[in-house]
Order: structure tokens, then C-alpha cells, then sequence
């Protein structure tokens, strides 16, 4: 066979692109269909259970598909911790519901929600977002001065609020993206993946595996560190602390954010409590906000504005009661102060309970169903 | 609008249908149309300023003709405007600072606000493209376009306006007048130029232009060698699959309107030589600076110093055309360096030819014409650092690639057993996997296409080649969909 000839049969023998093509977009479709089908059966959730949104902030995605799994594992939800990292680290929801049934005899369904950077401003937000789906009987927010600093976590905030998912949440323009995101279960596995080909892919994405590994089932994440120095006053002059006290060293309240914590305290729904406390903070972290009687005073305030808008406000546990060693920093407990305080939130939570009768209960117990 | 997103493919779709139901007399002012509301997707500031520069063109255009006395001057003064153009749109980092304090200084701009000039979309494409109409009406290689409409789309034909290939208006016209018909086999192979762009740009560019980190061209003396080494090939294939991908993509596009663009790329890494690198990377450019630069630019050197082997015949030609491809690219030193450094290496590889006539590549023995692809290769890599980067940084990354630092295997293997917390990846000292993964992908995709030999050699892969890379490509798209990350064309920069 001449050259020619040969490649006139080769020619002839070539395939359809266009037959391909659309044998190719029909399998995608297919796949994806398949993938979104698999993806709902509770198998595959057992198999496979990390998720995302495409949210910038890995935590706070890896709470909220948390909570998911928790809600369908427990029925439901009755107390939902709110707070920033102190929360996430400090507060593990089993020992507190634990604690909290052995001293009332009520058996509590407890999620830790505590998101690291977030300050009351975003919490009011997803605290309201939370309670319209969860519909829990308590929040329970635990708050800090840092709260309520104007300019304080606003880039971690306009990232948050500003993502699509959020935005997708609210009335916002309609996009196929931000729809996907919520609507789409096959989606939600797949955008994990969505930066495979960034430098930093393989760093954020094992950090995502450790972290959700990390994360209980009830939203607890423990720090094995020890702090060190706690009880060392921190020096203005230091540079890795002068952010620090450049941002904090004229404390006043921010009317603003008072507002945003009354959006937690009136949650509405089927929140029929909101608790608003403080962590056992060790005395050298009042030293960025003037020090410990400024601290007094924000307390007196904050004390003031929980009870006239409708809250409990529970006074934070001494922090002499938690020793050094169980401490990360000056301000969050670790794998050992978290248990500790927990339980001693506990007993102080029964006590209000047993005293004053400002009991949690169990969302099933007062009939809101979930 | 970029070349790769659906609404493109839809708009583009639809409007090569209208196009083909059009009466013939209509189809050009259709094509004007739908490329004004092209340029109108990145701003309406942009079509005045480029119908002007064609409007300006068309007139200079017609007032070169040879017919006329005064020919030569519109020419040159045709060429100056060009430039001029150019320097006022691209290069005024240059002088927008001085002239606004200038202007500070007289009272009409005010203290501290400067003057901002916004670069139109391929601007720099069609400024060689004008240099190139204007000189071929005065060499009577063209009759100047007397219909504006037309004379309009060969400016403004969206599919080749944003990064070229820089078309001649001898070539590009006369096909407005005849296009292909669009039957099975052009549409066939229309989307294996689609298909293969696509595959190019969104599987093998992005992701590879996305594993190196930005800090590698910023601080490269931070990293261990062997990382620049493999981000200096990941650089290379990336900036290649980009303008190749891009180039497969508007070139399918403009089949669906029965017009062929020219080919810019033909596997440039397989070349033997820079000679032949020169007749595969970016080819429609090269072959303009041939034909405008280093011609013209030989036969005077040649007239004042006759003898092929005279230093000046041997070296002014091919340094000076790269040189000037440096400057089309950007200007700044790094650009001239890139363009000086393909410049010496050509000149480098004619030295032999001074003693001993040359033999053509393919008569070559075979291990001698893979020895020239591995050099030429690794020299185009290295010469891509001043294209990337400052040249501060470059010669840091240059020196830094020699600085190879140990592997850490060990806390590579306690991170993979969970024993260690993962900080950053770079910290190993050794390359992303991924990465690898998609270096040898886009490698073998080119082998492929090299064994083929032609750029439609999708058309000729197995089905299910065909149908796996569709699932590819549409997974790599929905992946980016959602991604954080953008990576649009360089050559759109330029």
C-alpha cells in the first residue's frame, strides 16, 4: 500500500469528534448525577464525610457540616455554644452535657460552635442562620472584650459575610455557583478539591483533614499545647504584641456591636434562652485593654445589657480555678483546661438551673420539633 | 468576556449562525458588530479608541499607495504613528509619572492624582499588524482597502483581537471573501482545535501557572533548587499551553464563521535548534520580525558589508529582530534581556556555519537532533526567567537553581503519618506531586500530538481518548468554576 493510500484509510478510519464529545458531556452528566445520588445515601456520608462550601474560612465550614452530622446522628440539637477560637478550644459539649444531666437530670443534645477569628458581629449573623435551621431550645455565647472593638476581625468578617455561600443564604442576586453550593450534595464533596492545583494545596488541604479529623463529633477541637509565660505581663514594646495593644489599649464599647449581640440575645425561634458568659481568662491578657478594672467596667456594662434585652448573663468562672498548665495562652484552655472548664461551667450552669430555675432543656422536651 | 467561558462559546456559536444566514453584503458589518460588542464586554472606552487608531490607519492606509507621489512619507509617518500608539497605550509607565507632575507643576491636574491610561485589548497585535499593512501597500504587495466596513473587521475580527495570530491584511482579506464552507469535516475539525485549547488552557496552563508559588519569582533564593528547576519547567509548559491553548481556541472559533486563522504554534519544544524554535514558538509574530525586521535589516547589512560571514551580517540581524521582539513584549530590561539572550543563542548556533556548511536538521543523525531538543529546550526554559520576573530576581533564580538543599524525607514521611503538622509543602524541599503529575501529563499530551504530526490529532485519537479527555476537561472545569483562583491569558497582557 502506498504512503497516501495508507493514510486516506487512516483518515477514514478516525472517529467522530463531535460524536465524542457529546458521548463525553452525556457521561459527565451521568457522573454527576451518579455522584450526586451516591452522595445523599447515608453510606457514602459514612465513607466519605469531608465537605465544603468553597468558604475561605475551613473552620467555620467544617462546624457547620459538624453540626449537620451531629443533628442527624442526635435527632437534633438543644444548646448551641457560640463564640470564637476561646470556645472551640475551651469547651468540650460531651463533658458539659454530661456534667450538666448528672447535677439536673436533663439530658442535653450540646454542638460547640465556637469559630476561630469570628467576632460577635459575624456570630449574630450565623447565630441567626443557626437557630432558623436548628431551631435549638439555648445559645449559649461565650464573648470577650476583643467583641466588642469596632475595628477589630473586620477582614475575617467581610470574607465571611462577602462569600457567596453567605451572601446565597440571604435574598441576594441568584447565581449557579451560590445555589450549587447550598442545593448541591455532590457539589459539597467535590469543592474540597477546588484548589487541587494551587502551591498551597497539598498544606491547606492536609491542615483541612487534620482539623476536621481533629474536630469531635459534638464540634470540640482540642489544643494539645502548653502555654508558656502565661503569667508574664506581655511588653507593649514587644513587636509581635503591638498589634495587639495598638488595637486594644483604648477600650470603649462599640454601639455597633452591642446591637449585634442583641440580634443573639433575641434570637427568637425556639430559643427560649440565650446565656451570654465569659471564659476563665488569665488576668495578664486585661493588660492590651488597660487592665483588670477596665475589664470590671466592660463586665458591669455587658452584665447590664444582657439582662435589659432578655439574656442570662452567667459571671465568668475565677480564673484562679484553672491552673497554668492547662492553659494554651492567657486567653485559651488546653486538652486539659477544656474538661476542667467545662465541667465547672456545668455545675455553674445546674446552679442556675436548681436556684433560679433558669433551666436549658431539652428541645424535645419543650416540644419544638426539629 | 474571556475565550474560554460558556457565554463566549454561546455568543460565538450564535453569531457564526447569523453570520452564514446573512446575505453576503452584510456579513462584514455583521462581523463588525458582534467583535464592537466583544470589545464593549471589557469597555466601550476601548472601541472609540480602536476605531480611531483604524479610522487613522484606513486614511494613512490609502495614502501610502505607491500610485501616489508622496507614498514613501506616508508610510514612514504611518510606522511613527503606529509606534507612537503603542508607546502612548503600553509603555507610558515610562513617562505618565513626569508628565503628571508636570501637569501638577501648571496647575491642571491636582496635587497627587496622576494621569491613568488604559491599555485597549490587543493593542500591541494590531500595531504590528498595521506596520505590516501599510508596508506591504508600499512595497505593492497590497492595494490599500478602500471599504472601511472591511478594512474594520481585519482590525477588529473578534476571534484573533485580543492575542493575535497577527494576521497580514494579504492574507486575512482576500478569506473574508471566500469563506470555507462550513461542512462535517470543518466542524470536526473545528472542535479538535477547541477541544485541544481548552484542554491546554484550563487543564494543563492554569493549573501548572497556579502550583508554583508567586513567591518563587519574588524571592527565589528562599527555595531549594531543585524546586526552581521544576517551577521553571512547570513556567514553561504553562506560558506554552496558555498562548498555544488560547491560539487552538479562537482559531476553532473562527472556522464556525468559515475563516482561518494563521497557526502560532507548532510544538516549539520538539525543535532542534533556535532556528527551528523560532519557526514554532509564537509563529505568526516570529514570521512578521522575519519578514519586517531581520530581512530588511540583513539586506542592509549586506549592502554595506558585503559577505555573509561578516560579523555585523552574522550578529546585527538576528540580535537586533529579537531585541525588537523583547520590546513589543514589554518595555523593560527583563524583556530586553529575554530578547537579547534568543538573540545570542542564535547567533551562537550559526558560529559552526562559519567553517562548515550546515547540514539541514532532518539529515541529522538521531541522536544528535534529540541532543539539539533537550539543549534548545533547556535554554528556552532558562531564557523564560527574565520573561517571568524582574531582573533582580531573575539572576537570583538563576544563581539559586545551583543552590540544591537535601530533601526532608524524614519529616516528609512523620507528615504523612500523621506524627507531624503540615505547614508548608515547600518545606521538604521537593516539588509539589501534583505538579509532576501534570508536568508529565502535558508532556505526553505533546507527544501525542507530535507523533500525529498535525494539531487536529484529536481527530485521530481512539474513542475513548476522545470521550475520557471531554470527562477531563469538564471535570478541570467545574473544578475551576469553583475555585479561588484565576489565571488569565499572559499573552493578553501584551
Amino acid at each position: 500500500m502506498q504512503p497516501q493510500e495508507e493514510n486516506l484509510t487512516k483518515s477514514t478510519k478516525t472517529h467522530s469528534l463531535l460524536v465524542s464529545i457529546i458521548i463525553g458531556v452525556a457521561l459527565f452528566a451521568f457522573l454527576l448525577l451518579a455522584l450526586e445520588t451516591i452522595s445523599r445515601t447515608d453510606w457514602f456520608a459514612r465513607k466519605v464525610s469531608t465537605r465544603s462550601f468553597g468558604i475561605y474560612h475551613s473552620q467555620f465550614e467544617i462546624k457547620w457540616f459538624k453540626l449537620e452530622d451531629y443533628v442527624k446522628e442526635n435527632g437534633g440539637v438543644d444548646v448551641l455554644l457560640l463564640g470564637n477560637s476561646m470556645v472551640n478550644t475551651g469547651i468540650d459539649p460531651n463533658v458539659l452535657s454530661a456534667e450538666y444531666e448528672k447535677l439536673t437530670g436533663e439530658h442535653l443534645r450540646i454542638f460547640n460552635f465556637g469559630v476561630e477569628g469570628l467576632t460577635v458581629s459575624p456570630t449574630s449573623v450565623i447565630a441567626k442562620i443557626l437557630v432558623e435551621k436548628y431551631q435549638p431550645s439555648a445559645v449559649l455565647f461565650v464573648t470577650e472584650m476583643r467583641d466588642y472593638v469596632a475595628e477589630n476581625g473586620l477582614t475575617v468578617e467581610n470574607q465571611l459575610l462577602s462569600d457567596e455561600w453567605f451572601l446565597a443564604q440571604k435574598t441576594a442576586p441568584f447565581t449557579l455557583r451560590g445555589w450549587l453550593k447550598i442545593n448541591s450534595s455532590a457539589v459539597k464533596y467535590l469543592l474540597p478539591f477546588r484548589n487541587w492545583s494551587r502551591a498551597d494545596f497539598p498544606d491547606t488541604f492536609l491542615m483541612y483533614l487534620r482539623r476536621w479529623g481533629d474536630t469531635s463529633a459534638s464540634g470540640y477541637e482540642g489544643d494539645l499545647n502548653i502555654g508558656k509565660d502565661i503569667d508574664k505581663h506581655p511588653d507593649p514594646n514587644d513587636p509581635e504584641e503591638a498589634e495587639n495593644f495598638a488595637l486594644f489599649q483604648n477600650f470603649s464599647i462599640d454601639s455597633g456591636r452591642l446591637d449585634d449581640l442583641n440580634v443573639i440575645l433575641n434570637s427568637g425561634g425556639s430559643v427560649q434562652m440565650v446565656i451570654v458568659t465569659e471564659m476563665p481568662l488569665y488576668p495578664t491578657y486585661f493588660d492590651y485593654f488597660g487592665g483588670e478594672e477596665v475589664h470590671e467596667q466592660y463586665l458591669d456594662t455587658l452584665k447590664a445589657f444582657v439582662e435589659q434585652n432578655g439574656g442570662v448573663y452567667l459571671p465568668s468562672l475565677g480564673w484562679e480555678l484553672i491552673p497554668l498548665e492547662y492553659r494554651v495562652d492567657n486567653h485559651h484552655l488546653n486538652i486539659k483546661g477544656a474538661p476542667l472548664f467545662s465541667s465547672l461551667l456545668a455545675e455553674q450552669l445546674a446552679s442556675l438551673c436548681n436556684t433560679e430555675g433558669l433551666c436549658m432543656r431539652s428541645s424535645l422536651v419543650a416540644g419544638v420539633e426539629q | 468576556m474571556t475565550v474560554t467561558s460558556l457565554l463566549f462559546f454561546l455568543c460565538s456559536a450564535a453569531s457564526a449562525v447569523i453570520y452564514r444566514r446573512l446575505p453576503t453584503r452584510w456579513r462584514n458589518l455583521w462581523l463588525v458588530a458582534v467583535s464592537t460588542a466583544f470589545v464593549m464586554t471589557w469597555s466601550w472606552k476601548f472601541v472609540i479608541v480602536l476605531l480611531i487608531f483604524a479610522w487613522i490607519n484606513f486614511i494613512i492606509g490609502k495614502k501610502s499607495s505607491p500610485t501616489l507621489a508622496s507614498f514613501k512619507g506616508w508610510e514612514r509617518a504611518g510606522i511613527v504613528f503606529n509606534v507612537l500608539f503603542l508607546f502612548v497605550f503600553k509603555y507610558n509607565g515610562f513617562f505618565l509619572p513626569e508628565f503628571s507632575v508636570f501637569l501638577q507643576s501648571i496647575g491642571i491636574l491636582e496635587p497627587g492624582s496622576v494621569i491613568q491610561i488604559l491599555l485597549p485589548v490587543g493593542l500591541s497585535f494590531l500595531v504590528v499588524q498595521n506596520i505590516s499593512y501599510l508596508l506591504d501597500i508600499s512595497n505593492k504587495r497590497l492595494k490599500p482597502e478602500t471599504d472601511f466596513i472591511r478594512f474594520l473587521v481585519y482590525i477588529l475580527y473578534f476571534p484573533k483581537l485580543l492575542s493575535g495570530p497577527v494576521e497580514r491584511a494579504r492574507v486575512f482579506l482576500p478569506r473574508l471573501d471566500s469563506p470555507i464552507v462550513f461542512d462535517r469535516s470543518l466542524a470536526e475539525r473545528s472542535a479538535a482545535l477547541v477541544l485541544t485549547g481548552l484542554l491546554r488552557k484550563i487543564v494543563f496552563a492554569n493549573p501548572l501557572f497556579n502550583m508554583i508559588p508567586a513567591a518563587a519569582f519574588t524571592s527565589p533564593q528562599d527555595y531549594a533548587g531543585q524546586q526552581l528547576v521544576f517551577w521553571l519547567l512547570a513556567y514553561a509548559f504553562a506560558l506554552y499551553n496558555d498562548f498555544a491553548g488560547y491560539t487552538a481556541i479562537i482559531r476553532g472559533v473562527s472556522l464556525w464563521f468559515g475563516i482561518e486563522l494563521s497557526p502560532n504554534f507548532n510544538l516549539p519544544y520538539y525543535s532542534r535548534n533556535f532556528t527551528e524554535f523560532w519557526t514554532r514558538w509564537h509563529i505568526s509574530l516570529s514570521n512578521w520580525l522575519r519578514d519586517y525586521i531581520f530581512f530588511p535589516l540583513s539586506r542592509s547589512t549586506m549592502k554595506h558589508f558585503p559577505g555573509r560571514n561578516h560579523i555585523l551580517n552574522f550578529v546585527l540581524p538576528p540580535v537586533v529582530t529579537l531585541f525588537v521582539s523583547g520590546l513589543w513584549h514589554g518595555l523593560s530590561w527583563n524583556m530586553l534581556v529575554w530578547g537579547g539572550l534568543h538573540g545570542l543563542y542564535l547567533v551562537l548556533e550559526r558560529v559552526p556555519s562559519l567553517w562548515r556548511p550546515s547540514v539541514p536538521l532532518d539529515e541529522l543523525p538521531r541522536w544528535k537532533q534529540n541532543t539539539g531538543k533537550i539543549t534548545t529546550f533547556i535554554f528556552a526554559a532558562l531564557a523564560w526567567v527574565p520573561f517571568r520576573m524582574e531582573l533582580p530576581a531573575a539572576l537570583t533564580y538563576w544563581k539559586s537553581m545551583f543552590v540544591w538543599k537535601s530533601p526532608q524525607l524524614i519529616a516528609l514521611a512523620q507528615t504523612i503519618t500523621g506524627s507531624r503538622l503540615l505547614s508548608d509543602w515547600t518545606g521538604f524541599n521537593i516539588p509539589n506531586p501534583i505538579l509532576l503529575v501534570m508536568l508529565a501529563a502535558a508532556m505526553i499530551f505533546d507527544h501525542f500530538q507530535h507523533r500525529a504530526g498535525r494539531e487536529d490529532f484529536l481527530l485521530g485519537s481512539p474513542r475513548w481518548v476522545q470521550v475520557l479527555l471531554v470527562i477531563v476537561l469538564l471535570g478541570a472545569s467545574l473544578l475551576a468554576f469553583f475555585s479561588d483562583t484565576t489565571a488569565p491569558f499572559v499573552y493578553q497582557a501584551f
